[in-house]
């Protein structure tokens, strides 16, 4: 099925487009959404909404982009627009168990002990907290950068930019990151 | 510590970007949960169902508040119109009562109802 065929079956709401969109696309949808919360059910979850958003907005796709550019373009959305009330949701949390007795908060600023401190799992949440810190568009272009290994040109596509405000996105990224690490793991940064 | 092919394939300048790139290489490995796609459909199929739903039931949602507020709207009309007789009514009633007593005090007929009725036998 081509994409123009696809588009049209889900224009038409037959249910075999339906199964061959997701097919297709669902392994893209759920790990571009795991990157940006970290979590398996969670991304699942966000990708049940891109896909209905797929199905309710085709009317609107002009085709001035790739299909697949404007499936990553939703997800993109979603999966911050999910990331922002997860931290509402934290920040609430955090607020709610100063008030509770003997409630404590994970402490970041441990020091690392002598092991590889990438194979710790704390530190894999260490490091995608520092993404989550991360400004939501350098976020995204990282994100698209450097997991799901997309080029530049396809970036500036998924975040309508230029392929210079991309790369410049992606530089204060990783410099952003290098700061936020460096703190946690300074055997690891460049001196 | 990092392995050097790590260092070389992912190109990267310094360790910390050789550290998160290694991260990312473990995150990526993560695939989704068998069956996603059929949950997905299911949640799909579902929710056109909904709507389909959703668009029949529209038409009580809609209907009865409308009811509810044009019942109330005829309510209070009624009340305002039967509100209304009554006053009229009793203005009638009390403009009566009015002329009735002016005629009573000029015809001197008030002394008339106060006067006492007990007859005294004459032997």
């Amino acid at each position: 099925m081509t994409d123009q065929e696809l588009i049209e079956g889900i224009k038409q709401q037959d249910r075999n487009a339906f199964r061959f969109l997701v097919g297709q696309h669902q392994r893209l949808v759920i790990k571009t959404a795991y990157y940006f919360v970290g979590d398996m059910d969670e991304a699942e979850d966000i990708s049940q909404e891109v896909f209905m958003q797929i199905i309710d907005s085709i009317g609107r796709f002009r085709g001035s982009s790739t299909f697949t550019t404007w499936i990553y373009r939703i997800t993109v959305n979603k999966s911050l627009t999910r990331v922002k009330r997860n931290k509402r949701r934290e920040i609430f949390t955090r607020l709610e168990s100063l008030f509770r007795p003997g409630a404590s908060t994970p402490n970041l600023q441990e020091p690392a002990d002598e092991s590889d401190p990438v194979e710790k799992p704390e530190n894999k949440e260490l490091l995608n907290r520092a993404i989550a810190s991360l400004p939501d568009n350098q976020r995204t272009a990282f994100i698209l950068s450097k997991y799901e290994e997309l080029s530049y040109k396809e970036i500036a596509g998924i975040m309508e930019l230029s392929l210079n405000a991309v790369e410049s996105l992606i530089h204060r990224a990783k410099i952003n990151l290098q700061k936020s690490l460096s703190a946690h793991f300074p055997e690891y940064v460049k001196t | 510590m990092l392995k050097p092919e790590i260092m070389d394939d992912m190109d990267l300048p310094n360790r910390t970007d050789a550290y998160i790139a290694k991260i990312v290489a473990g995150e990526k490995a993560l695939e989704p949960k068998p069956y996603a796609a059929i949950r997905i459909l299911q949640h799909i199929e579902s929710e056109l169902q909904a709507r389909e739903t959703g668009r029949w039931s529209l038409f009580p949602r809609i209907l009865q508040p409308a009811l509810v507020v044009s019942g109330l709207v005829v309510a209070l009309f009624l009340g305002v119109a039967i509100g209304r007789h009554k006053t009229t009514l009793a203005s009638t009633e009390a403009t009566a009562e009015a002329g009735i007593e002016t005629l009573r005090s000029e015809l001197f007929l008030s002394d008339f109802t106060d006067e006492e009725n007990t007859l005294y036998l004459v032997e």
